[in-house]
């Protein structure tokens, strides 16, 4: 692929190790994918950010490229702990200091410290057409489809190259063709929750793969919220990076639009049946008494905080049972100044600011006894048997906060 | 002896048994880092191990945490010895790339057709030796 001569300097090692194999990496990933050149990127948002999925491996890669300094503007991805309270969480001593050594390596680097899956919340907002290197599985779709930004589904070694040498490879969704829309997806179901669109979502992940769904019908008053749980769900069952919604997506104000001309490879149609058997598959649990209640996978807006804080309406966690939120430290200061964070605490649930389930250490998981898990989000009912050792039950913020004070799934 | 022509993304040398799966795979959340041991609920292949195998499936699927969980596995000594996929993608690329793991893809023939679980195969740059 072509090289233009500062590109050559930053592969040839000229401007020091890190940066060289950052290039290194682009350019591998540019030759699998034909690319015929590097664009430069406007911003990243790197995932691989906890050392439950770095391990020593991420670890030593990523304080070696802390040798050199990011060349664009990047936020960071969700980390394994709350940084304010992992002393009092059960977290292991060596996890914990790994942690911090990672978050040390992101700081040195220059990379902007947002420990969140919700970099749109956090000051990293994607302009439309701009080009940029975006993970994990849901900020990319959101970037792509929320916002009409160009990202290909980076991996998290791929998005710190990108942000260390400012360059990602001419290919996949940076280009224009290659953003058509490809499975026509008609929504006949009724969707209200946030969990009936993570559904959604999974459901459509699975049936398409990699290809670019347009769903038509949706609702005229789709929220980020309900969008955020969908996109979630699609990287998840799927290896979908682009979604159309007709009349709300900004590259989908018309169908034809939306499938820049081309026709559909398939239809996809979607009724109640289909989102009920979801709902039903993501329920992998058979013990009722509920021991972990876990919203905000991705992590809550300040709206669903706000949400959250309504349904406890004051009311007593069950002593048997944790209600942990997983939110941004901005939406938690926007809570915490409203006396959100407050209402909230008082009931017994819990925050964890910056962190991710899905990225708490096994041992964490084990030593609090946790076996069975509720929560609204379709992603973490997927993934929770496998990464936290957890058995799922899948329902809605009501079910859930229910859960939460009952000790029961209703 | 049958040779299958394809495409190098980390060009190396291997020999060793196939483990064959026909769905697409993640890393993440599919294999125990530390065992190479399947743990996707449901997965066709749940509880084999994946180390030192010959691994084909036709590509990757959910979690970009796959490459990460790669190279912990060649780090672990539980990795693959090689990996076959119809068309890679980014996340098993990058994986095996920085892992130093033989993957290889876009073959001649279709090697679900001609590789089953169990058979004795070798992997050499761009190429794969059936006996």
């Amino acid at each position: 692929m072509y090289l233009s001569r500062e590109e050559e300097m930053m592969f040839e090692g000229e401007y020091g190790p890190a940066i060289q194999k950052a290039m290194q990496l682009q350019v591998a990933i540019g030759d699998i994918n034909d690319a015929p050149r590097m664009i430069p990127i406007k911003s990243v948002h790197i995932s691989g950010t906890s050392y439950k999925e770095a391990r020593n491996a991420g670890l030593n890669f990523i304080e070696f490229m802390a040798q050199n300094k990011l060349r664009v503007s990047a936020t960071t991805s969700s980390i394994g702990l709350d940084l304010n309270k992992w002393e009092q969480m059960n977290y292991s001593q060596n996890y914990a200091e790994k942690q911090i050594q990672m978050v040390q390596a992101f700081d040195k680097m220059g990379a902007i410290n947002t420990h969140t899956c919700t970099p749109y919340l956090a000051g990293n907002v994607p302009t439309y057409g701009s080009h940029v290197a975006w993970s994990p599985s849901e900020s990319i779709i959101a970037a792509n489809s929320r916002f009409g930004a160009r990202t290909n589904r980076e991996s998290d070694p791929s998005s710190l190259a990108a942000a260390m040498c400012g360059r990602a490879p001419l290919y996949g969704y940076h280009l224009t063709e290659n953003r058509a829309g490809q499975v026509l997806v008609d929504l006949q179901a009724p969707c209200h929750t946030i969990h009936e669109y993570g559904a959604l979502g999974y459901f459509i992940g699975k049936a398409v793969g990699e290809l670019t769904p347009v769903l038509i019908n949706m609702p005229d008053n789709l929220s980020m919220e309900q969008t955020k749980g969908m996109g979630a769900a699609m990287g998840t069952s799927g290896a979908i990076a682009l979604y159309h919604i007709v009349g709300h997506t900004p590259e989908a104000p018309s169908l034809e639009v939306a499938f820049q001309n081309n026709k559909p490879v398939d239809t996809l149609k979607i009724c109640s049946r289909e989102i009920i058997d979801t709902c039903e598959g993501l329920c992998s649990a058979t013990n009722e008494k509920v021991d972990l209640v876990l919203v905000g996978c991705p992590h809550c807006s300040i709206i669903e905080l706000k949400e959250i804080a309504r349904l406890l309406n004051g009311q007593q966690i069950n002593d048997k049972t944790r209600f942990w939120i997983t939110t941004s430290s901005s939406q938690k200061a926007i809570a915490d100044r409203m006396g959100i964070t407050n209402q909230i605490e008082r009931t017994g649930a819990e925050f964890l600011e910056g962190a991710c389930l899905l990225t708490t250490p096994d041992e964490t998981m084990n030593s609090l006894g946790f076996e069975t898990i509720a929560t609204n989000s379709a992603k973490m009912a997927h993934y929770a048997p496998s990464e936290c050792n957890l058995e799922s039950w899948f329902g809605s913020i009501t079910q859930c906060v229910r859960a939460a004070i009952t000790g029961i799934w209703s | 002896m049958n040779i299958i022509k394809g495409r190098g993304i980390f060009k190396g040398v291997a020999k060793g048994e196939a483990l064959v799966m026909k769905q697409p795979f993640s890393f993440l959340g599919g294999v125990n880092p530390d065992t190479g041991i399947i743990i996707e609920r449901g997965h066709e292949l749940e509880g084999q191990n994946v180390a030192g195998k010959i691994l084909l499936f036709p590509k990757g699927k959910g979690s970009t945490g796959g490459s990460y969980v790669l190279m912990e596995m060649k780090h672990q000594g539980v990795a693959p010895k090689a990996i076959i996929n119809l068309k890679t993608e980014t996340i098993i690329a990058v994986g095996a790339i920085l892992a130093e793991i033989p993957l290889i893809d876009q073959l001649e023939q279709d090697p679900f057709q001609l590789i089953t679980t169990g058979d004795f195969l070798e992997i050499d740059g761009d190429r794969i030796i059936l006996n």
